[in-house]
Protein backbone atom coordinates (compact mmCIF):
# COMPACT_ATOMS: atom_id res chain seq x y z
CA UNK A 1 0.00 0.00 0.00
CA UNK A 2 1.21 3.20 -0.85
CA UNK A 3 1.14 5.29 2.44
CA UNK A 4 1.17 9.22 2.41
CA UNK A 5 3.88 11.69 3.64
CA UNK A 6 1.97 12.66 6.75
CA UNK A 7 1.35 9.04 7.63
CA UNK A 8 5.09 7.78 7.20
CA UNK A 9 6.28 10.95 9.14
CA UNK A 10 4.10 9.87 11.98
CA UNK A 11 5.51 6.93 11.29
CA UNK A 12 9.02 7.85 11.40
CA UNK A 13 8.71 10.09 14.45
CA UNK A 14 6.98 7.20 15.94
CA UNK A 15 10.08 4.99 15.16
CA UNK A 16 12.60 7.39 15.61
CA UNK A 17 11.99 10.24 17.57
CA UNK A 18 12.96 8.16 21.21
CA UNK A 19 16.22 7.86 19.47
CA UNK A 20 16.59 11.59 18.70
CA UNK A 21 15.55 12.80 21.77
CA UNK A 22 18.44 10.33 23.62
CA UNK A 23 20.77 12.07 21.44
CA UNK A 24 19.34 15.30 21.64
CA UNK A 25 19.88 14.69 25.59
CA UNK A 26 23.76 13.81 25.55
CA UNK A 27 24.29 16.51 23.25
CA UNK A 28 23.15 19.40 25.66
CA UNK A 29 25.16 17.23 28.82
CA UNK A 30 21.72 16.19 29.70
CA UNK A 31 18.71 18.96 29.96
CA UNK A 32 15.51 17.53 29.23
CA UNK A 33 13.94 20.23 28.36
CA UNK A 34 16.06 21.58 25.58
CA UNK A 35 16.31 18.32 24.52
CA UNK A 36 12.88 17.39 23.78
CA UNK A 37 12.75 21.23 22.12
CA UNK A 38 16.12 20.25 19.66
CA UNK A 39 14.20 16.78 18.49
CA UNK A 40 11.39 19.02 18.15
CA UNK A 41 12.84 21.32 15.94
CA UNK A 42 14.72 18.69 13.97
CA UNK A 43 11.70 16.73 13.28
CA UNK A 44 9.98 19.86 12.28
CA UNK A 45 12.69 20.56 9.89
CA UNK A 46 12.63 17.03 8.61
CA UNK A 47 8.45 17.60 8.53
CA UNK A 48 8.70 20.62 6.18
CA UNK A 49 10.83 18.32 3.52
CA UNK A 50 9.52 15.13 4.06
CA UNK A 51 8.45 14.48 1.02
CA UNK A 52 12.44 14.31 -0.21
CA UNK A 53 13.33 13.11 3.11
CA UNK A 54 11.07 10.11 3.14
CA UNK A 55 12.66 8.68 -0.51
CA UNK A 56 16.25 9.17 1.44
CA UNK A 57 17.80 5.77 1.82
CA UNK A 58 18.49 6.51 5.01
CA UNK A 59 16.34 9.02 6.69
CA UNK A 60 17.31 7.79 10.35
CA UNK A 61 20.50 8.83 9.46
CA UNK A 62 20.29 12.03 7.75
CA UNK A 63 17.81 13.05 10.93
CA UNK A 64 20.92 13.08 12.99
CA UNK A 65 22.56 14.98 11.02
CA UNK A 66 19.75 17.80 11.28
CA UNK A 67 19.57 17.27 15.01
CA UNK A 68 23.45 18.05 14.91
CA UNK A 69 22.93 21.00 13.26
CA UNK A 70 20.16 22.21 15.25
CA UNK A 71 21.82 21.87 18.46
CA UNK A 72 24.89 23.59 17.24
CA UNK A 73 22.84 26.36 15.92
CA UNK A 74 21.65 26.45 18.77
CA UNK A 75 24.78 26.59 20.05
CA UNK A 76 25.62 29.73 18.11
CA UNK A 77 22.08 31.97 18.64
CA UNK A 78 22.93 31.36 22.52
CA UNK A 79 26.86 32.05 22.42
CA UNK A 80 26.04 35.94 21.12
CA UNK A 81 24.93 36.16 25.07
CA UNK A 82 26.67 34.13 27.29
CA UNK A 83 30.29 33.02 27.92
CA UNK A 84 31.48 30.40 26.50
CA UNK A 85 34.58 28.88 27.28
CA UNK A 86 36.86 26.35 25.44
CA UNK A 87 38.77 25.64 28.42
CA UNK A 88 37.98 22.67 30.62
CA UNK A 89 38.05 22.75 34.18
CA UNK A 90 41.16 20.74 35.16
CA UNK A 91 39.28 19.94 38.57
CA UNK A 92 37.51 16.78 39.44
CA UNK A 93 33.42 16.92 38.95
CA UNK A 94 31.87 16.95 42.84
CA UNK A 95 28.40 16.11 41.84
CA UNK A 96 26.24 15.04 45.21
CA UNK A 97 24.16 13.22 43.03
CA UNK A 98 24.63 9.73 43.83
CA UNK A 99 24.00 8.66 40.10
CA UNK A 100 27.60 8.39 38.02
CA UNK A 101 25.21 8.32 34.65
CA UNK A 102 24.66 12.12 36.19
CA UNK A 103 27.87 13.13 36.51
CA UNK A 104 29.19 11.59 32.80
CA UNK A 105 26.59 13.97 31.89
CA UNK A 106 27.55 17.10 33.96
CA UNK A 107 31.34 16.23 32.53
CA UNK A 108 29.91 16.40 29.03
CA UNK A 109 28.06 19.50 29.54
CA UNK A 110 31.59 20.93 30.37
CA UNK A 111 33.14 20.61 27.14
CA UNK A 112 32.84 22.68 23.82
CA UNK A 113 29.52 22.01 21.70
CA UNK A 114 31.39 20.48 19.15
CA UNK A 115 33.97 18.15 21.10
CA UNK A 116 30.48 16.81 22.74
CA UNK A 117 28.84 17.01 18.98
CA UNK A 118 32.29 15.14 18.06
CA UNK A 119 31.45 12.34 21.00
CA UNK A 120 28.63 11.65 20.07
CA UNK A 121 28.64 11.10 16.87
CA UNK A 122 31.27 9.00 16.97
CA UNK A 123 30.57 7.08 20.39
CA UNK A 124 26.99 6.89 20.61
CA UNK A 125 25.69 7.20 17.10
CA UNK A 126 28.54 5.04 15.68
CA UNK A 127 29.64 7.17 13.50
CA UNK A 128 33.02 7.05 11.23
CA UNK A 129 35.53 9.64 11.41
CA UNK A 130 34.74 10.79 7.76
CA UNK A 131 31.00 10.56 8.54
CA UNK A 132 31.32 12.54 11.33
CA UNK A 133 33.92 14.92 9.09
CA UNK A 134 31.35 15.47 6.78
CA UNK A 135 28.37 16.53 9.31
CA UNK A 136 30.75 18.77 11.64
CA UNK A 137 31.96 20.22 8.26
CA UNK A 138 35.49 19.52 9.94
CA UNK A 139 38.67 17.81 8.58
CA UNK A 140 39.46 14.40 9.16
CA UNK A 141 42.55 15.54 11.04
CA UNK A 142 40.38 17.86 13.56
CA UNK A 143 37.91 15.14 14.67
CA UNK A 144 40.77 12.78 15.54
CA UNK A 145 41.81 15.60 17.09
CA UNK A 146 38.67 16.51 19.24
CA UNK A 147 37.81 13.24 19.59
CA UNK A 148 41.27 12.66 21.25
CA UNK A 149 41.21 15.90 23.33
CA UNK A 150 37.61 15.60 24.52
CA UNK A 151 38.25 11.59 25.88
CA UNK A 152 41.40 12.99 27.48
CA UNK A 153 39.38 15.58 28.98
CA UNK A 154 36.74 13.40 30.48
CA UNK A 155 39.21 11.29 31.64
CA UNK A 156 41.27 13.78 33.58
CA UNK A 157 37.83 15.09 34.93
CA UNK A 158 36.76 11.80 35.55
CA UNK A 159 39.57 10.01 36.45
CA UNK A 160 38.91 6.87 38.22
CA UNK A 161 34.97 7.61 37.98
CA UNK A 162 34.96 6.40 34.31
CA UNK A 163 36.12 3.12 35.20
CA UNK A 164 33.04 3.02 37.82
CA UNK A 165 30.77 3.77 35.39
CA UNK A 166 31.95 1.22 32.98
CA UNK A 167 30.94 -1.05 35.64
CA UNK A 168 27.87 0.23 36.93
CA UNK B 1 37.89 -2.51 27.97
CA UNK B 2 39.60 0.18 26.01
CA UNK B 3 38.53 3.80 26.96
CA UNK B 4 36.64 4.18 23.92
CA UNK B 5 34.82 1.57 24.46
CA UNK B 6 34.06 2.47 27.78
CA UNK B 7 32.99 5.80 26.78
CA UNK B 8 30.46 4.39 24.22
CA UNK B 9 28.69 2.11 27.07
CA UNK B 10 28.83 4.64 29.14
CA UNK B 11 26.72 7.27 26.70
CA UNK B 12 24.12 4.52 26.51
CA UNK B 13 23.82 3.73 30.31
CA UNK B 14 23.32 7.99 30.23
CA UNK B 15 21.01 7.99 27.54
CA UNK B 16 18.34 5.77 29.50
CA UNK B 17 18.33 8.79 31.77
CA UNK B 18 16.38 10.83 28.86
CA UNK B 19 12.89 11.78 28.57
CA UNK B 20 10.26 9.87 26.73
CA UNK B 21 8.10 11.51 25.06
CA UNK B 22 4.41 10.00 23.64
CA UNK B 23 6.17 9.38 20.12
CA UNK B 24 2.77 11.17 18.95
CA UNK B 25 2.84 14.10 20.91
CA UNK B 26 6.49 14.58 19.51
CA UNK B 27 5.11 14.11 15.84
CA UNK B 28 2.54 16.42 16.54
CA UNK B 29 4.68 19.09 18.32
CA UNK B 30 7.09 18.75 15.18
CA UNK B 31 4.05 19.59 13.04
CA UNK B 32 3.50 22.55 14.60
CA UNK B 33 7.20 23.67 14.68
CA UNK B 34 7.26 23.85 10.99
CA UNK B 35 4.19 25.35 10.10
CA UNK B 36 4.58 27.97 13.18
CA UNK B 37 8.04 28.54 11.02
CA UNK B 38 6.39 28.50 7.90
CA UNK B 39 3.87 31.33 9.10
CA UNK B 40 6.76 33.02 10.36
CA UNK B 41 8.81 33.24 7.07
CA UNK B 42 5.55 34.24 5.26
CA UNK B 43 4.68 36.83 7.53
CA UNK B 44 8.54 38.09 6.77
CA UNK B 45 7.80 37.73 3.12
CA UNK B 46 4.85 39.59 3.23
CA UNK B 47 5.98 42.40 5.10
CA UNK B 48 8.80 42.82 3.30
CA UNK B 49 6.36 42.72 0.21
CA UNK B 50 4.22 45.64 1.96
CA UNK B 51 7.16 47.28 2.50
CA UNK B 52 8.17 47.97 -1.46
CA UNK B 53 4.20 47.95 -1.94
CA UNK B 54 3.79 51.00 0.50
CA UNK B 55 6.92 52.59 -1.14
CA UNK B 56 5.87 52.27 -4.08
CA UNK B 57 2.48 53.98 -3.32
CA UNK B 58 3.94 56.75 -1.24
CA UNK B 59 2.59 55.20 1.81
CA UNK B 60 -1.19 56.09 1.65
CA UNK B 61 -2.51 53.35 3.27
CA UNK B 62 -2.41 53.40 7.17
CA UNK B 63 -1.96 50.38 9.22
CA UNK B 64 -5.04 48.79 10.67
CA UNK B 65 -7.38 49.88 7.77
CA UNK B 66 -10.24 47.63 6.26
CA UNK B 67 -8.54 45.42 4.20
CA UNK B 68 -10.75 46.38 1.68
CA UNK B 69 -13.15 44.10 -0.36
CA UNK B 70 -10.89 42.57 -2.45
CA UNK B 71 -8.98 40.62 0.49
CA UNK B 72 -9.15 37.54 1.63
CA UNK B 73 -9.13 35.70 4.40
CA UNK B 74 -7.07 32.46 4.65
CA UNK B 75 -8.75 29.08 5.95
CA UNK B 76 -8.54 28.90 9.62
CA UNK B 77 -8.61 25.41 9.78
CA UNK B 78 -7.16 23.85 6.24
CA UNK B 79 -10.15 22.54 5.52
CA UNK B 80 -11.36 20.89 8.43
CA UNK B 81 -14.31 21.48 10.36
CA UNK B 82 -13.98 24.16 13.28
CA UNK B 83 -14.30 22.86 16.67
CA UNK B 84 -13.09 19.50 16.19
CA UNK B 85 -11.13 19.02 19.93
CA UNK B 86 -8.81 16.12 20.89
CA UNK B 87 -10.95 15.02 23.58
CA UNK B 88 -13.52 14.26 20.57
CA UNK B 89 -10.84 12.34 18.60
CA UNK B 90 -9.89 10.41 21.63
CA UNK B 91 -13.44 9.93 23.12
CA UNK B 92 -14.58 8.76 19.58
CA UNK B 93 -11.45 6.53 19.09
CA UNK B 94 -12.08 4.66 22.69
CA UNK B 95 -15.77 4.12 22.23
CA UNK B 96 -15.34 2.25 18.96
CA UNK B 97 -12.83 -0.35 20.29
CA UNK B 98 -14.13 -3.27 22.46
CA UNK B 99 -14.24 -3.13 26.62
CA UNK B 100 -10.65 -3.00 27.75
CA UNK B 101 -8.03 -0.76 29.61
CA UNK B 102 -7.20 2.39 27.76
CA UNK B 103 -3.95 4.40 29.41
CA UNK B 104 -1.92 7.16 27.43
CA UNK B 105 -5.00 8.80 25.48
CA UNK B 106 -3.96 11.72 23.71
CA UNK B 107 -5.38 13.60 20.83
CA UNK B 108 -4.99 16.58 18.81
CA UNK B 109 -8.26 18.16 17.03
CA UNK B 110 -8.51 20.84 14.41
CA UNK B 111 -8.20 24.25 16.84
CA UNK B 112 -5.60 22.55 19.17
CA UNK B 113 -2.29 24.47 19.17
CA UNK B 114 -0.91 27.58 18.06
CA UNK B 115 -1.41 26.69 14.31
CA UNK B 116 -4.94 25.22 12.91
CA UNK B 117 -4.95 23.35 9.74
CA UNK B 118 -3.37 19.99 11.24
CA UNK B 119 -5.62 16.92 10.63
CA UNK B 120 -6.58 15.27 13.65
CA UNK B 121 -4.74 12.75 15.18
CA UNK B 122 -5.80 10.34 17.97
CA UNK B 123 -3.62 7.62 20.07
CA UNK B 124 -3.45 5.32 23.31
CA UNK B 125 -2.87 2.09 24.91
CA UNK B 126 -5.25 -0.81 24.63
CA UNK B 127 -4.82 -3.64 26.86
CA UNK B 128 -7.54 -6.60 26.02
CA UNK B 129 -5.99 -8.53 29.47
CA UNK B 130 -3.33 -9.43 27.10
CA UNK B 131 -1.06 -6.97 27.15
CA UNK B 132 -1.07 -3.63 25.78
CA UNK B 133 -0.13 -2.22 22.45
CA UNK B 134 -0.22 1.04 20.65
CA UNK B 135 -2.64 2.31 18.63
CA UNK B 136 -2.57 5.71 16.44
CA UNK B 137 -5.51 7.12 14.39
CA UNK B 138 -4.80 9.19 11.63
CA UNK B 139 -7.24 11.32 8.86
CA UNK B 140 -6.83 13.03 6.14
CA UNK B 141 -8.53 13.56 2.46
CA UNK B 142 -7.50 11.91 -1.02
CA UNK B 143 -8.54 13.88 -3.84
CA UNK B 144 -11.73 12.53 -5.78
CA UNK B 145 -12.66 10.94 -7.65
CA UNK B 146 -11.28 7.52 -5.59
CA UNK B 147 -9.13 4.78 -7.89
CA UNK B 148 -7.06 1.65 -8.25
CA UNK B 149 -4.14 4.32 -7.99
CA UNK B 150 -5.45 6.29 -4.78
CA UNK B 151 -2.97 6.18 -2.09
CA UNK B 152 -3.99 3.52 0.61
CA UNK B 153 -6.34 1.63 -1.14
CA UNK B 154 -3.96 -1.38 -2.20
CA UNK B 155 -2.13 -4.38 0.20
CA UNK B 156 1.75 -3.31 0.61
CA UNK B 157 3.70 -4.35 -1.76
CA UNK B 158 5.60 -7.34 -0.12
CA UNK B 159 8.84 -6.59 -2.00
CA UNK B 160 9.48 -3.28 0.30
CA UNK B 161 7.18 -4.32 3.33
CA UNK B 162 7.25 -7.98 3.88
CA UNK B 163 3.62 -8.76 4.81
CA UNK B 164 1.82 -11.59 7.18
CA UNK B 165 -1.31 -11.02 5.25
CA UNK B 166 -3.58 -8.07 3.47
CA UNK B 167 -7.48 -8.01 3.29
CA UNK B 168 -8.29 -5.72 0.79
CA UNK B 169 -12.27 -5.29 0.53
CA UNK B 170 -14.82 -2.92 -1.87
CA UNK B 171 -17.87 -1.29 0.16
CA UNK B 172 -21.27 -1.29 -2.15
CA UNK B 173 -20.66 2.32 -1.50
CA UNK B 174 -17.42 2.66 -3.43
CA UNK B 175 -15.44 2.73 -0.37
CA UNK B 176 -12.26 0.61 0.14
CA UNK B 177 -10.75 -1.28 3.34
CA UNK B 178 -7.49 -2.15 3.12
CA UNK B 179 -5.95 -4.43 6.04
CA UNK B 180 -2.12 -5.04 6.26
CA UNK B 181 -0.59 -7.75 8.52
CA UNK B 182 2.92 -6.49 7.85
CA UNK B 183 5.41 -8.74 9.30
CA UNK B 184 8.52 -7.89 11.70
CA UNK B 185 11.09 -6.27 10.78
CA UNK B 186 14.87 -5.56 12.09
CA UNK B 187 15.58 -3.77 13.93
CA UNK B 188 12.11 -2.34 15.19
CA UNK B 189 10.91 -6.28 15.62
CA UNK B 190 7.37 -5.23 16.15
CA UNK B 191 4.21 -6.37 14.38
CA UNK B 192 2.02 -3.70 12.36
CA UNK B 193 -1.13 -4.07 11.62
CA UNK B 194 -2.90 -1.48 10.10
CA UNK B 195 -6.20 -0.80 8.62
CA UNK B 196 -6.90 2.04 5.98
CA UNK B 197 -10.06 2.95 4.94
CA UNK B 198 -10.78 6.00 1.73
CA UNK B 199 -14.11 6.51 1.58
CA UNK B 200 -16.25 7.71 -2.08
CA UNK B 201 -16.23 11.22 -0.39
CA UNK B 202 -12.38 11.26 -0.19
CA UNK B 203 -12.46 10.81 3.44
CA UNK B 204 -9.28 8.63 4.65
CA UNK B 205 -9.11 7.07 7.82
CA UNK B 206 -6.12 5.10 8.91
CA UNK B 207 -5.27 2.95 12.16
CA UNK B 208 -2.08 0.63 12.95
CA UNK B 209 -1.52 -0.92 16.03
CA UNK B 210 1.44 -2.75 17.49
CA UNK B 211 2.22 -5.44 19.64
CA UNK B 212 4.17 -2.92 21.80
CA UNK B 213 3.73 -0.15 23.64
CA UNK B 214 6.07 2.12 21.77
CA UNK B 215 7.10 1.58 17.83
CA UNK B 216 9.99 -1.11 19.05
CA UNK B 217 11.58 -3.51 21.84
CA UNK B 218 10.39 -5.03 24.26
CA UNK B 219 7.17 -6.79 22.96
CA UNK B 220 4.26 -6.71 25.18
CA UNK B 221 2.32 -9.75 23.13
CA UNK B 222 2.32 -11.63 20.08
CA UNK B 223 0.07 -9.43 17.81
CA UNK B 224 -1.14 -6.41 17.90
CA UNK B 225 -4.85 -6.10 20.45
CA UNK B 226 -7.09 -5.74 17.73
CA UNK B 227 -8.18 -7.76 14.99
CA UNK B 228 -8.87 -6.92 11.51
CA UNK B 229 -12.53 -6.92 11.93
CA UNK B 230 -12.30 -4.55 14.94
CA UNK B 231 -9.53 -2.14 12.78
CA UNK B 232 -12.24 -2.66 10.02
CA UNK B 233 -15.17 -1.73 12.36
CA UNK B 234 -13.23 1.31 13.56
CA UNK B 235 -11.85 3.46 10.51
CA UNK B 236 -15.35 2.79 8.82
CA UNK B 237 -17.61 4.02 11.55
CA UNK B 238 -20.19 7.06 11.42
CA UNK B 239 -18.37 8.46 14.17
CA UNK B 240 -16.26 10.11 12.02
CA UNK B 241 -18.61 11.95 9.92
CA UNK B 242 -18.35 15.33 12.12
CA UNK B 243 -14.88 15.71 10.69
CA UNK B 244 -16.18 15.23 6.89
CA UNK B 245 -18.94 17.53 7.56
CA UNK B 246 -20.91 18.32 4.47
CA UNK B 247 -19.20 22.09 3.32
CA UNK B 248 -16.02 20.52 4.61
CA UNK B 249 -13.48 21.50 1.84
CA UNK B 250 -12.47 18.43 -0.16
CA UNK B 251 -9.02 18.89 -1.30
CA UNK B 252 -6.24 16.80 0.23
CA UNK B 253 -5.18 18.59 3.52
CA UNK B 254 -1.93 20.28 3.96
CA UNK B 255 1.04 17.89 4.46
CA UNK B 256 -0.25 15.92 1.73
CA UNK B 257 -0.66 17.78 -1.56
CA UNK B 258 -0.41 15.55 -4.42
CA UNK B 259 2.43 14.99 -6.40
CA UNK B 260 2.37 14.79 -9.98
CA UNK B 261 1.52 10.88 -10.23
CA UNK B 262 4.37 8.86 -11.78
CA UNK B 263 4.11 5.99 -14.62
CA UNK B 264 2.37 3.37 -13.94
CA UNK B 265 4.25 0.23 -12.48
CA UNK B 266 3.58 -1.99 -16.05
CA UNK B 267 4.41 1.42 -17.83
CA UNK B 268 8.27 1.10 -15.43
CA UNK B 269 8.99 -2.67 -15.73
CA UNK B 270 8.43 -2.15 -19.52
CA UNK B 271 10.72 0.56 -19.87
CA UNK B 272 13.23 -1.34 -17.43
CA UNK B 273 12.82 -4.47 -19.60
CA UNK B 274 14.33 -2.79 -22.58
CA UNK B 275 17.00 -1.23 -20.82
CA UNK B 276 18.37 -4.41 -19.12
CA UNK B 277 21.81 -6.11 -20.43
CA UNK B 278 21.20 -8.38 -23.39
CA UNK B 279 20.92 -11.75 -21.67
CA UNK B 280 19.12 -10.79 -18.91
CA UNK B 281 15.93 -12.69 -17.50
CA UNK B 282 13.46 -10.23 -16.23
CA UNK B 283 10.26 -11.92 -13.91
CA UNK B 284 8.19 -8.95 -12.63
CA UNK B 285 6.17 -11.90 -10.69
CA UNK B 286 2.42 -10.80 -9.53
CA UNK B 287 0.45 -7.99 -10.87
CA UNK B 288 1.85 -5.03 -9.17
CA UNK B 289 -0.17 -1.92 -8.50
CA UNK B 290 2.43 0.82 -7.17
CA UNK B 291 2.23 4.37 -9.13
CA UNK B 292 5.94 5.47 -9.92
CA UNK B 293 7.84 2.51 -8.63
CA UNK B 294 8.18 -0.83 -9.48
CA UNK B 295 10.33 -4.36 -8.97
CA UNK B 296 11.29 -7.02 -11.23
CA UNK B 297 13.77 -10.23 -10.27
CA UNK B 298 16.88 -10.23 -13.10
CA UNK B 299 18.88 -13.06 -13.75
CA UNK B 300 22.06 -12.54 -16.15
CA UNK B 301 25.49 -14.89 -15.88
CA UNK B 302 23.39 -17.01 -13.44
CA UNK B 303 23.28 -14.46 -10.52
CA UNK B 304 19.49 -13.23 -9.13
CA UNK B 305 18.51 -9.91 -7.83
CA UNK B 306 15.89 -7.71 -6.74
CA UNK B 307 15.84 -4.45 -9.06
CA UNK B 308 13.72 -1.71 -7.66
CA UNK B 309 12.73 1.32 -9.78
CA UNK B 310 11.07 4.47 -9.11
CA UNK B 311 10.33 7.10 -11.55
CA UNK B 312 9.44 10.70 -10.55
CA UNK B 313 8.13 13.48 -12.44
CA UNK B 314 9.54 16.53 -11.61
CA UNK B 315 7.37 17.75 -8.65
CA UNK B 316 4.61 20.43 -8.89
CA UNK B 317 6.47 23.03 -6.71
CA UNK B 318 9.12 24.77 -8.60
CA UNK B 319 10.88 25.75 -4.84
CA UNK B 320 10.85 21.88 -3.79
CA UNK B 321 12.35 20.80 -7.33
CA UNK B 322 14.99 23.67 -7.12
CA UNK B 323 16.11 22.19 -3.69
CA UNK B 324 16.00 18.59 -4.91
CA UNK B 325 18.06 19.90 -7.98
CA UNK B 326 20.97 21.73 -5.60
CA UNK B 327 21.04 18.77 -3.29
CA UNK B 328 21.99 16.94 -6.25
CA UNK B 329 24.41 19.46 -7.28
CA UNK B 330 26.18 20.39 -4.38
CA UNK B 331 25.25 17.35 -1.56
CA UNK B 332 22.46 17.76 0.93
CA UNK B 333 24.97 16.49 4.87
CA UNK B 334 24.29 13.04 4.01
CA UNK B 335 25.19 12.66 0.02
CA UNK B 336 28.08 13.85 -1.81
CA UNK B 337 27.36 16.10 -4.78
CA UNK B 338 26.24 14.42 -7.88
CA UNK B 339 28.48 13.17 -10.66
CA UNK B 340 27.21 14.79 -14.13
CA UNK B 341 27.09 13.36 -17.33
CA UNK B 342 27.49 14.76 -20.95
CA UNK B 343 24.00 15.38 -21.11
CA UNK B 344 23.11 17.18 -17.95
CA UNK B 345 22.27 14.04 -16.29
CA UNK B 346 22.92 14.15 -12.22
CA UNK B 347 24.19 10.60 -11.36
CA UNK B 348 24.71 9.41 -7.54
CA UNK B 349 26.34 6.13 -6.80
CA UNK B 350 25.97 4.55 -3.58
CA UNK B 351 26.73 1.23 -1.71
CA UNK B 352 24.48 0.84 2.00
CA UNK B 353 26.46 -1.25 4.13
CA UNK B 354 25.06 -3.98 6.73
CA UNK B 355 26.19 -1.31 9.09
CA UNK B 356 25.41 2.14 9.42
CA UNK B 357 29.00 2.57 10.51
CA UNK B 358 29.79 1.34 6.96
CA UNK B 359 30.90 -1.52 8.23
CA UNK B 360 29.81 -4.96 6.76
CA UNK B 361 29.10 -6.34 3.49
CA UNK B 362 27.32 -3.74 1.12
CA UNK B 363 23.82 -5.24 0.79
CA UNK B 364 21.90 -2.53 -1.68
CA UNK B 365 23.50 -1.11 -4.66
CA UNK B 366 21.56 2.57 -5.89
CA UNK B 367 22.11 4.60 -8.57
CA UNK B 368 20.20 7.92 -8.45
CA UNK B 369 19.38 10.39 -11.33
CA UNK B 370 17.84 13.87 -11.71
CA UNK B 371 17.64 13.69 -15.22
CA UNK B 372 17.78 16.94 -16.96
CA UNK B 373 14.24 18.13 -17.45
CA UNK B 374 13.98 16.94 -13.37
CA UNK B 375 13.27 13.74 -13.71
CA UNK B 376 14.57 11.47 -11.23
CA UNK B 377 15.22 7.87 -11.30
CA UNK B 378 16.18 5.75 -8.42
CA UNK B 379 17.47 2.07 -9.69
CA UNK B 380 17.69 -0.18 -6.15
CA UNK B 381 19.83 -3.70 -6.37
CA UNK B 382 19.64 -6.16 -3.78
CA UNK B 383 20.00 -9.98 -2.97
CA UNK B 384 17.02 -11.60 -1.87
CA UNK B 385 13.00 -11.51 -2.21
CA UNK B 386 12.35 -8.01 0.07
CA UNK B 387 14.20 -5.23 0.32
CA UNK B 388 14.28 -5.44 4.48
CA UNK B 389 15.89 -8.45 5.00
CA UNK B 390 18.75 -7.99 2.08
CA UNK B 391 21.70 -10.56 1.29
CA UNK B 392 25.01 -9.81 0.62
CA UNK B 393 26.55 -11.22 -2.06
CA UNK B 394 27.62 -10.44 -5.50
CA UNK B 395 24.72 -9.29 -7.34
CA UNK B 396 23.63 -9.67 -10.82
CA UNK B 397 24.10 -6.48 -12.13
CA UNK B 398 26.61 -3.91 -11.55
CA UNK B 399 26.52 -0.42 -10.49
CA UNK B 400 27.61 0.92 -14.23
CA UNK B 401 24.89 -1.53 -15.56
CA UNK B 402 22.67 0.13 -12.82
CA UNK B 403 23.41 3.41 -13.86
CA UNK B 404 23.36 2.95 -17.70
CA UNK B 405 19.19 1.86 -16.86
CA UNK B 406 18.91 5.11 -15.00
CA UNK B 407 20.35 7.31 -16.95
CA UNK B 408 18.53 6.25 -19.67
CA UNK B 409 16.76 8.87 -22.23
CA UNK B 410 12.85 7.13 -22.25
CA UNK B 411 12.59 8.00 -18.35
CA UNK B 412 12.37 11.43 -18.97
CA UNK B 413 8.90 12.90 -20.52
Amino acid sequence: MERTSTQDFGEFAATRGRHLVRTAFLLTGGDAHLAEDLAQEALGKLYGKWHKVARMDNPAGYAQTVLVNTFLSHRRRRAAGEHVTDVFAETPVTDPDPSLRLTLLRALAELPAQDRAVLVLRFWEDRSVEETAHILRLGESAVRSRSSRALTRLRALLGSELDDLARS
Amino acid sequence: MPLDDRFAALLHDAAELAPDPPAAELAASARRRHLRARRRRTAVVAAATAVVALTALGTRLLPGADPGPGSTRLAPSGGWPEGITGTFMTDTLVSLLPPGQITAAGGYGTNDGAVPGLPPSAHLLYDDGQGAGMVTLSVDRVALPISETTAGTQCADPVESPTEGCERTVLPDGGIVVVDRLAPVEPMKVRKWQATYTGPDGRRLQIWEVNATSYGPPLSRPNPPLTPRQLTAAVTSNAWDPLFAPGAATTPAPGNSPEPSGPSADRIIATARALLPPGTLADPGATQHTTGRAHLSVTLDGRTSMLSVRADPRRADAASAARVRQAYEHGDGVDPAAVRTPDGTLVQVRQLHASKSGDGPVLRWIVTALHPDDTEVTVAEWNGTDEPNARPGTPALTTEQLTAIAVAAPWRH
